[in-house]
């Protein structure tokens, strides 16, 4: 080879070499700053800072937190605040959930009724429980997702000849045990999920043996819905411009995009009774073993 | 020949640069205990279609008697149903229907969870099973008729109950 050429050719080579190395700076730049890769920076054109933008700061520790709940290291659960337990995250059916209604929405449909709890089952073992002594645990009721509503329920404890449970956590003074749920969807409103603490207490000397306690939700007492419905049509109405741009888009196909302006109107601000949909096993289960 | 080994060592170098860091091979396995907790939660989410927020036997009625009357909203023909009720939770669910108070003599009512009308059951206070072994993340439809004779003029109203039932193990 000619040295014209051979100097022509190492040229080449370093080029080659620095703008691979070059390319390659840029490309693990760009994973490692999700623009290549994404998971997902929105949920059906809403970003997360949006669909979580009425809840309260997540703390620092959320995710050790959460860890430890589903693990079931972490069983004192009164002690966790809002900033954790209204966060979508800390529930496992979130994802999936986010995925099912959130990602790709129908708007022919719209969530009416929907609420859950989590844990939806705590279990104790306890030895020597005697009369009148008591303990105290805590677990989260919300909304379901993708709904659109305002629904007003009312909790019923579960009691036996055994032991009485009470509803600590209270939220409206003259409606003993009635809660508002509110809608999450479009975004989840701050009081989408609440943290019910109960108390139970033995009416004496319990034997040994498995006992089950909870709560059921049933349709609140009228006049807490008159209420509740009239306090719900005096929040503020919005025209959500952006709800009718989705519906329309996603609606185009079934002919239904013309309807898409009615549909917000008409789901805006609606209250319903809750409770009429009724889970077999209690809404939230307590079981309590006691052993000798 | 310096040169040459300068370039080759910055090749070297830009391919590790590119390259995943391999801290672990065959001989040294990296190992890790699972463990699974899944806490239980039976939440449900109801859909209407629309922007209807109760089962209402209005619209499509046009006399006191008429067979296979669908709810406001409900279409048969474009397989929309009345409800959709998806398992949110993350334990498999059974659902049952049923009135909480009997209904009118002149009404007979009927639920499936297809669009099929003739393999419909009918229900009034006892519960019926219309979808079983829901799993955990799925959907079922709701489709409801109505049969009326000599049907009451006016509102009458009766409160429509849904139950999710665990699976037994």
């Amino acid at each position: 080879m000619k040295i014209e050429e051979r100097k022509h050719l190492k040229a080449s080579i370093i080029t080659i070499m620095l703008i691979s190395f070059g390319f390659g700076v840029v490309l693990i730049f760009a994973i490692n700053a999700g623009l290549i890769f994404e998971q997902e920076p929105e949920v059906n054109n809403l970003s997360i800072e949006k669909l979580y933008s009425k809840l309260p700061e997540v703390p620092d520790d959320f995710l050790i937190i959460k860890r430890d709940i589903e693990t079931g290291d972490l069983t004192e659960l009164c002690k966790i605040e809002e900033g954790y337990y209204k966060n979508p995250d800390l529930y496992p059916t979130w994802e999936r959930a986010r995925k099912m209604f959130y990602k790709s929405h129908n708007y022919n449909r719209w969530g009416v009724h929907g609420y859950g709890a989590y844990p939806s089952e705590i279990g104790y073992k306890l030895r020597n429980f005697k009369e009148n002594e008591s303990l105290e645990l805590c677990t989260f009721f919300k909304t379901g997702y993708n709904i659109e509503t305002y629904q007003g329920v009312k909790l019923i404890p579960i009691k036996n000849e055994f032991f009485d449970i009470q509803i600590i956590t209270q939220e409206f003074e003259e409606y003993p045990n009635h809660f508002l749920l509110e809608p999450t969807f479009p975004l989840f409103k701050n009081e989408w999920a609440k943290k019910i603490k109960l108390n139970i207490t033995a009416k004496q000397d319990i034997p040994v043996g498995v006992y089950t306690l909870g709560f059921d939700v049933v349709t609140p007492d009228d006049k807490f819905d008159n209420i509740m419905r009239w306090e719900v049509l005096m929040k503020e109405t919005k025209q959500d411009t952006e709800y009718i741009k989705k519906c329309m888009k996603k609606s185009r196909n079934d002919g239904l995009d013309k309807e898409c302006s009615e549909f917000m109107m008409k789901r805006q601000k609606k209250y319903i009774s809750g409770g009429g949909f009724q889970t077999g096993e209690h809404i939230f289960k307590l079981i309590i073993e006691v052993i000798e | 020949m310096n040169k040459i080994i300068s370039i080759g060592m910055l090749l070297v170098l830009t391919m590790l640069a590119l390259s995943p860091v391999m801290a672990y091979d065959e001989s040294t396995p990296y190992t890790v205990t699972l463990k699974w907790i899944v806490p239980a939660d039976t939440t449900f989410t109801v859909t209407l279609c629309g922007a209807e927020s109760s089962i209402d036997f209005d619209d499509n009625i046009n006399s006191n008697t008429e067979t296979a009357v669908q709810p406001d909203c409900q279409d048969n023909s474009t397989s929309t149903p009345i409800l959709n009720i998806t398992n949110a939770g993350n334990v498999d669910l059974n659902f049952t229907c049923n009135l909480t108070a009997s209904k009118p003599a002149w009404a007979t009512l009927y639920v499936n969870n297809v669009t099929d009308f003739s393999g419909a059951s009918t229900f009034d206070t006892t519960a019926v099973v219309f979808a079983d072994e829901i799993k955990s993340g799925n959907s079922t439809e709701v489709y409801l008729w109505t049969d009326i004779s000599s049907a009451a003029e006016g509102t009458t109203t009766r409160t429509y109950q849904i139950n999710s039932l665990q699976e037994p193990e």
